[in-house]
């Protein structure tokens, strides 16, 4: 007969049937019984397939004017691109170290919406350098006392910030566990459940880099930059500092988005999972509505370091304060620390064995 | 063989300690998702479904000591 639904069993894929004696659906296969209101359940909606659309028309366009003075400075070297104003200028690249030189008048580019003005100034980024390097086992001596910062430099990062309401639909296995034993048997109970989760997360201001010479690790690391602090762009505030140019588009960007933004809501909605020893996605589906991008510029101090020919990035966020970068190692301290704590540990847990076998 | 285990155990817990005084040195990674910018009660759910399937039931016998 056409128009037949399928019920399949989850515990061993069978066909289930209706089974009038017990008045549930019963799998022939397993043995195993559902009432009508779990297979209702599990036949419920089909998830519906992950659809997320935004509207990234951001940023508007400069006044008659407005660009005036403002120059643009390529470097040759790793063919970064940086803006300043004609007083401030710049002579090197903040991310390779190398000169840069004006190839141009800056005009034509995305006006930003917005902008978080620099609350932090060039000594705090150096101070906070020194914070980071105190402390840090294996790193080597030498870096500390033989590093120099080449430059500092404080950049504006062009970013684009995505707003949007997500509507998820994931579904679980969840199982309990119920242990006991007699004087013959240990025994585990397992009991599964088809666990089912609709709602909806609102989501505002998720950054993702507009530089393609910025590294995207280095400025997620710094992150959160605080919105409130965000105020209506103003070329003054550029004054004394660099902007980066943009070059990756709102929409080349919207990939990064949509998967910080799926993972909050799987991660969300699997935090409303109790109470069980076990829980499987079976699947999910996340829809976006209502997505807009802003086009901001970020504020954040840039050091360079050379050490042993080697180039070391470090980067602040001119708003918090919070301050990133790896560091080498020293493998040599590493191996030596290693195989003394191994040793040590050795000694104390044979200590222990001994004590515990007399 | 319990201290040949010991030394094992010592050894890794050693290892270990070592590796985490390493990753001090790492700071710069990407984001795993967005939670600082989830919007303040925002979240809100239209269905929260905890239906009973079936249940298993296992078991072991415990192994009885010669005497």
């Amino acid at each position: 007969m056409s128009g037949m639904t399928d019920y399949k069993c989850p515990c061993c894929g069978g066909q289930i049937e209706f089974d009038s004696a017990s008045q549930n659906m019963k799998c022939p296969f397993c043995d195993s019984e559902f009432s009508i209101e779990a297979v209702q359940e599990m036949q419920a909606d089909q998830l519906s397939s992950n659809d997320m659309s935004w509207d990234t028309s951001a940023g508007t366009d400069w006044q008659p004017g407005e660009t005036e003075g403002m120059k643009i400075y390529s470097c040759k070297s790793c063919g970064g691109e940086i803006v300043a104003d004609e007083l401030t200028g710049a002579s090197s690249c903040p991310y390779c170290g190398n000169p840069v030189v004006i190839t141009g008048t800056f005009d034509g580019d995305l006006r930003p919406d917005l902008v978080i003005p620099f609350k932090l100034d060039k000594n705090k980024a150096k101070e906070k350098l020194k914070e980071h390097l105190k402390g840090k086992k294996f790193l080597p001596k030498a870096f500390t006392d033989q590093n120099h910062i080449d430059e500092i430099k404080g950049v504006y990062v062009p970013f684009w910030l995505f707003d949007a309401d997500a509507d998820g639909d994931i579904r679980y296995e969840g199982v309990k566990e119920r242990r006991w034993s007699d004087s013959n048997y240990r025994y585990v109970e397992k009991s599964y459940y088809n666990v089912r989760r609709t709602g909806s997360l609102a989501f505002e201001h998720v950054p993702v880099d507009g530089s393609s010479r910025m590294p995207d690790d280095l400025m997620e690391s710094i992150e959160p930059f605080d919105y409130k602090d965000a105020v209506t762009f103003e070329k003054a505030y550029l004054s004394g500092y660099l902007a980066d140019r943009y070059d990756v588009t709102a929409e080349q960007s919207i990939d990064r988005a949509n998967h910080r933004i799926e993972q909050s809501v799987i991660d969300t909605f699997r935090d409303s999972v109790v109470g069980y020893s076990q829980v499987t996605e079976k699947g999910n589906a996340i829809q976006l509505h209502n997505g807009k991008a802003q086009y901001v510029l970020y504020p954040v101090w840039i050091l360079n370091t050379t050490w042993n020919d080697q180039k070391f990035l470090f980067a602040m966020n001119g708003q918090t304060g919070k301050f990133v970068g790896n560091l080498p190692l020293d493998k040599a301290a590493f191996l030596k620390a290693m195989a003394l704590y191994s040793t040590v540990c050795a000694v104390i847990a044979c200590i222990i064995a001994y004590f515990m076998g007399s | 063989m319990n201290y040949v285990i010991a030394i094992l155990i010592g050894i890794l817990i050693g290892v270990i300690i070592a590796f985490v005084q390493k990753s001090a040195l790492t700071s710069v990674h990407m984001q795993h998702a967005a939670a600082e910018y989830i919007k303040r009660n925002s979240l809100k759910f239209s269905r929260k479904t905890d239906t009973y399937l079936y249940k298993r039931i296992e078991k072991t016998a415990i192994p009885k000591e010669n005497k």
